[in-house]
């Protein structure tokens, strides 16, 4: 009987750490995939939101390459917007107003600085409950000659 | 007894629930959560709170897409610009471990592009040596090093390879709260990738080195965007000197005589987006000369 309360108290208190690690897998699993023949980048944009709140990336694209940015969030803080922006604040890109795609494909023939907005939905539940997601924008490229 | 045990398990549960809510949780601590439901009610509206937190990242493009530049610039593959893979063995500080790591994540990127397999290799060995200091040695493991070995002649294949590796290392450290460690990984990559670029472009000339001078003014945003980063960790001793080496660098780089003109958008015949601007830039070779002497500078005090 004391091996089932080690064990149930170790269920409790190993569930951050195995939240952490869902995190990164739910990045890995859920969100890689959708680059599709892209080049992945090597950084790991993500971070923990909460219902109503916004993120700011500002984000590098060299010249000469093709991008698809995806935002991919997980589906308990509901459906994530979020917009393109040139770097003096010239809306590119809304997947509000792009039936909620969730993600942009675009090529370049400069280096740019574009800054991605995301917006967690207010949550419409009653339970006054704040919800937590991973949100992650992932980036994949492709040279267009080299 | 089975009735205890009963209500323990649940107890257990919702526990495990509420941390599992809380751990996706952006480091922000319970009492801060707390503290926006509370103004959340007491200002009557929860709209207000989307204007409340504002997050801010930023990011760089990989040295896969730097190293891609390099090549397009017209230059040749030359071992010599690249750091030594031997003195892996000297970086005996975390500092000097994460600042080499990214160096050669950088030398590996470039051998990659220019389908350099043996160096390739060479730097690969000196990444995992260096990402096991680091204790992020899960990330490259046995099955990872036979992949590798499978795709060496691949070059695509390669590029995706590296890129997964560094991804993996960043978000090791981003989950073990070391972003330190990631902005001085990137740091180095960055410090590298400018130096191969500046050792290859010294005697080109005409429209090559042209090139060489628009990429290497280029390099400003994601020097922007590193200095940025490191100033987010302001407390982290291991920073300091890394971002007074950066700043002194942002002070060349803001001499660059840029006509900036607003980034422009357009749809190619196939309906895809088409985002540029073209910047004219004018770097004069004295300046060229100063930022090659200070980019030597910083990589000197962490590589040799």
């Amino acid at each position: 009987m004391k091996k089932l309360y080690i064990f149930f108290l170790a269920v409790a208190l190993a569930a951050p750490v195995i939240s952490e690690a869902q995190c990164k897998s739910f990045v890995k699993k859920k969100c890689a995939p959708q680059l599709g023949d892209y080049i992945p980048s090597d950084k790991y944009n993500s971070l923990r939101m909460v219902e109503g709140e916004e993120a700011e990336m500002s984000l590098i694209f060299v010249a000469n390459h093709s991008y698809k940015v995806v935002v991919c969030a997980q589906a308990v803080i509901g459906d994530v917007v979020f917009e393109v922006l040139t770097d003096t604040g010239t809306m590119i890109f809304s997947s509000a107003e792009n039936e909620g795609q969730n993600y942009f494909e675009f090529t370049t023939t400069s280096t740019e600085e574009l800054l991605v907005v995301i917006k967690v939905p207010e949550s419409e539940s009653e339970t006054g409950m704040m919800q937590q997601g991973c949100v992650t924008v992932m980036i994949g490229s492709t040279a267009n000659n080299y | 007894m089975m009735k205890k045990v009963f209500k323990f398990f649940v107890a257990a549960i919702i526990f495990s629930g509420i941390s599992f809510f809380q751990a996706c949780g952006d480091g922000a601590d319970e009492s801060e959560i707390q503290k926006m439901n509370t103004e959340a009610e007491e200002e009557g509206e929860r709209q207000t709170m989307a204007t409340k937190v504002r997050k801010v990242l930023y990011s760089i493009p990989s040295p896969i897409e730097t190293a891609t530049l390099v090549k397009s610039s017209g230059v040749e593959f030359n071992a010599s610009t690249m750091s030594d893979p031997n003195k892996v063995g000297d970086y005996n500080t975390s500092k000097r471990q994460a600042f080499n790591l990214g160096v050669y994540g950088s030398d590996l990127a470039y051998a990659s592009i220019f389908e350099q397999s043996q160096e390739a290799l060479n730097y690969f060995s000196a990444v995992k040596l260096l990402a096991d200091e680091l204790s992020v040695s899960d990330v490259i493991n046995e099955d990872n090093i036979s992949r590798f070995e499978r795709n060496i002649e691949n070059r695509d294949s390669l590029m995706v390879f590296v890129n997964e590796i560094f991804w993996a290392i960043d978000a090791t450290l981003a989950e073990d709260d070391r972003g330190y460690v990631s902005a001085i990984v990137m740091t180095g990559g960055w410090v590298e990738a400018v130096s191969i670029l500046l050792k290859n472009g010294k005697d080109m000339e005409g429209e090559h080195r042209e090139r060489v001078k628009q990429i290497l003014a280029d390099q400003q945003f994601s020097l922007k965007n590193i200095l940025k980063l490191t100033e987010a960790y302001e407390n982290e001793e291991n920073l300091v000197s890394i971002e007074g080496d950066l700043k002194r660098l942002n002070e060349l780089f803001s001499r660059i005589d840029k006509e900036d003109k607003p980034t422009t958008v357009d749809k190619d015949e196939s309906g895809k987006i088409v985002i540029g601007g073209n910047d004219k830039i004018i770097i004069s070779d004295d300046l060229l000369a100063e930022i090659t002497d200070e980019v030597n500078a910083v990589r000197s005090k962490y590589v040799n």
